[in-house]
């Protein structure tokens, strides 16, 4: 695949439809602020789309909350996703290639 | 006192290897058991986790998921919400228990060989909290599958259902057997993460949720979301897998396990999601249709994957675009007229607010596969039930173990594909189905299908014999799940002939 193809890659979570989701939709635009992003919304799921690389740091999404957020909260919260995880204490990195 | 960062202990904790002095390698892992393709030790042990969680973790979010998941206030609402379900959510929640709950079981012994067998500490790590998912997954889906058996018997094959010979059972078995069971572990993480986990579940467990969510089945659309934030997880231990063997001259194997687990699995989900989303679910609660949920799921999120990771796309990829759009038509016809045996109550789907849908969806509908249900009917209209049951049996593929089919009316496309090996013929409903077969016919033709075995004498010659042999006594025996009143949406009755 051309470098370009995975430029334009969109990857990032899938999310329940809920609280931590839609903190995590507000997160990722907070983390990854010169990045393409879509959402597109399911009944019971939204679709997070990052172009090239997604962010995800648990500081951000628990300022959000306003409590502490883990990414065990994330996970349950996250039926799938598109991209290659990366997954730290503190954040989640979804890559295009 | 703080705890440590996962990040500042990980690498140490993981380094489980060690140089074996009471076995040699080979006795520690068989070929059988653990093929490594001449790919060196050192070499799997640089596997990394893509997606790590420590044991405390993992109990914490485990437990939070099942306390979720679990509520009495959920059962019993559930209960209620059961009662009241339409003959349609009844027939998708009876597929979907039955065939999905003994699976995870088998996902959980698989899981288990990569334990054991899987040569990198890495891979091991993600393999054991993936075989607890996966026992997880048997058990919740017993649990809510259960709920429902004082009220339906049906659900008593969530269990029984894999102890029979029912020909959807084998076919279901026949494709698990094969890429998750009879395979080394190397391979079978692979096969089993990248063919169904990565690929398929998605559709079974997250697109299907939104119909679930719509029809306000909400314990069973938790649920099936539940168990995928597991699979999302422990599904990623193919990633890793499939980059080692590629950057290590096993690029065409790797391919290979790809292409023949997707295919495996694609003919079950075409059945299983296919007649579930585009005919059990009840047309208003439909969010997407089969096809569109497989473009944004599988042809869409799982092939930039495959790509992504270095491999190409399944060589059929354009066949898999038509097939989409057809197979589960043709399986669905074959399920409704042979309703006897299933153990469920077949859901037509077909009134004419339900073709209209089914034409818009897949344009073209009512001219080919819409002309058999046209037969179907006015036979029902007639009351000529018993010509809605086709007498001679199907023509069963000898890989994925469901009918072969063509697609029928104006645009008729007859299927032909076979091999004849040993004094017999093995027959198949399409190209990937034999091209299977041909690359190991040692591994495959010994199995008989089950209409090989009512040809061969193993079942007497009665539709009874058939059917016991099955495993279904008469009260097992599927019947319309509407008793035929979905018939009430056309004209009048015509004058019978
Ligand atoms: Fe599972
Ligand atoms: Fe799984």
């Amino acid at each position: 695949m051309s470098d370009t193809a995975a430029q334009a890659r969109f990857v990032g979570p899938v999310m329940r439809a809920g609280e931590i989701g839609e903190a995590v939709i507000e997160a990722i635009h907070e983390d990854n602020t010169d990045r393409k992003i879509e959402v597109e919304e399911h009944e019971s799921y939204f679709r997070v789309k990052v172009e090239g690389e997604c962010l995800l740091t648990m500081a951000t999404v628990s300022n959000i909350l306003g409590r502490e957020v883990l990414v065990s909260d994330i996970e349950m919260n996250m039926p799938s996703f598109e991209g290659f995880i990366r997954v730290e204490t503190e954040k989640m990195l979804f890559l295009s290639k | 006192m703080a705890l440590l960062k996962m990040e500042e202990w990980y690498d140490l904790a993981r380094e489980t290897n060690w140089t074996p002095s009471y076995a040699s390698e080979e006795e520690l892992y068989p070929e059988t058991m653990s093929e490594d393709f001449g790919i060196p030790l050192n070499v799997w042990e640089t596997f990394d986790e893509p997606y790590k969680v420590s044991y405390r973790d993992y109990v914490r979010a485990q437990r939070d998921k099942d306390v979720a998941a679990y509520s009495v206030k959920a059962a019993l609402a559930r209960a209620e919400f059961f009662k009241n379900a339409s003959p349609h959510w009844k027939a998708l929640l009876a597929l979907h228990f039955s065939a999905v709950c003994w699976a995870e079981f088998h996902s959980a012994s698989c899981f288990g060989r990569m334990t054991r067998f899987g040569r990198a500490p890495g891979m091991r790590n993600m393999a054991t909290f993936g075989t607890l998912d996966e026992i997880r997954h048997g058990q919740i889906q017993i649990y809510f599958a259960y709920e429902f058996l004082k009220h339906d018997a049906v659900f008593d094959w969530c269990h029984k259902s894999s102890k029979t010979e029912n020909w959807i059972i084998i076919s279901l078995r026949h494709a698990l057997d094969d890429i998750a069971h009879t395979r080394d572990g190397t391979t079978a993480g692979v096969m089993l993460n990248m063919g169904l986990e990565q690929s398929f579940t998605n559709l079974q467990f997250v697109a299907l949720s939104a119909d679930a969510a719509k029809c306000g089945d909400h314990s069973f659309a938790t649920m099936l979301q539940s168990i995928q934030t597991d699979e999302a997880r422990h599904a990623q231990i193919g990633e890793p897998l499939v980059r080692i063997l590629c950057e290590n001259g096993r690029k065409k194997e790797a391919q290979q396990m790809v292409d023949i687990s997707f295919w495996r699995m694609w003919k079950q989900f075409s059945a299983l999601s296919g007649i579930g989303m585009d005919y059990y679910t009840p047309l208003e609660h439909r969010e997407n249709s089969l096809k569109e949920f497989m473009e944004e799921w599988v042809i869409g999120q799982f092939g930039r994957t495959v790509e992504a990771m270095g491999l190409a796309l399944p060589w059929y990829w354009d066949y898999l675009k038509h097939d989409i759009a057809t197979f589960h038509h043709a399986q669905q016809i074959g399920v409704y007229v042979y309703r006897a045996t299933q153990w469920w109550r077949p859901i037509a789907s077909v009134s004419p607010a339900e073709r209209e849908w089914l034409e818009e969806k897949y344009p073209g509908w009512n001219d080919t596969f819409g002309k058999c249900w046209d037969v179907v009917t006015e036979n029902i209209r007639n009351g000529h039930y018993d010509k809605t049951v086709p007498a001679p049996p199907p023509l069963i593929c000898n890989m994925c173990h469901l009918e072969v089919s063509g697609v029928a009316g104006g645009e008729w496309q007859p299927v032909d594909y076979h091999v004849d090996l040993d004094g017999r013929r093995y027959h198949f409903c399409c190209e990937p189905c034999k091209w299977i077969f041909e690359l190991e016919p040692a591994r495959y033709k010994g199995h008989r299908s089950i209409i090989d075995r009512a040809f061969d004498g193993t079942i007497g010659p009665e539709l009874d014999d058939f059917l016991n042999y099955m495993g279904q006594s008469e009260p097992e025996r599927g019947v319309c799940g509407y008793d035929y009143q979905w018939i009430d949406g056309y004209d009048t009755p015509v004058a019978a002939e």
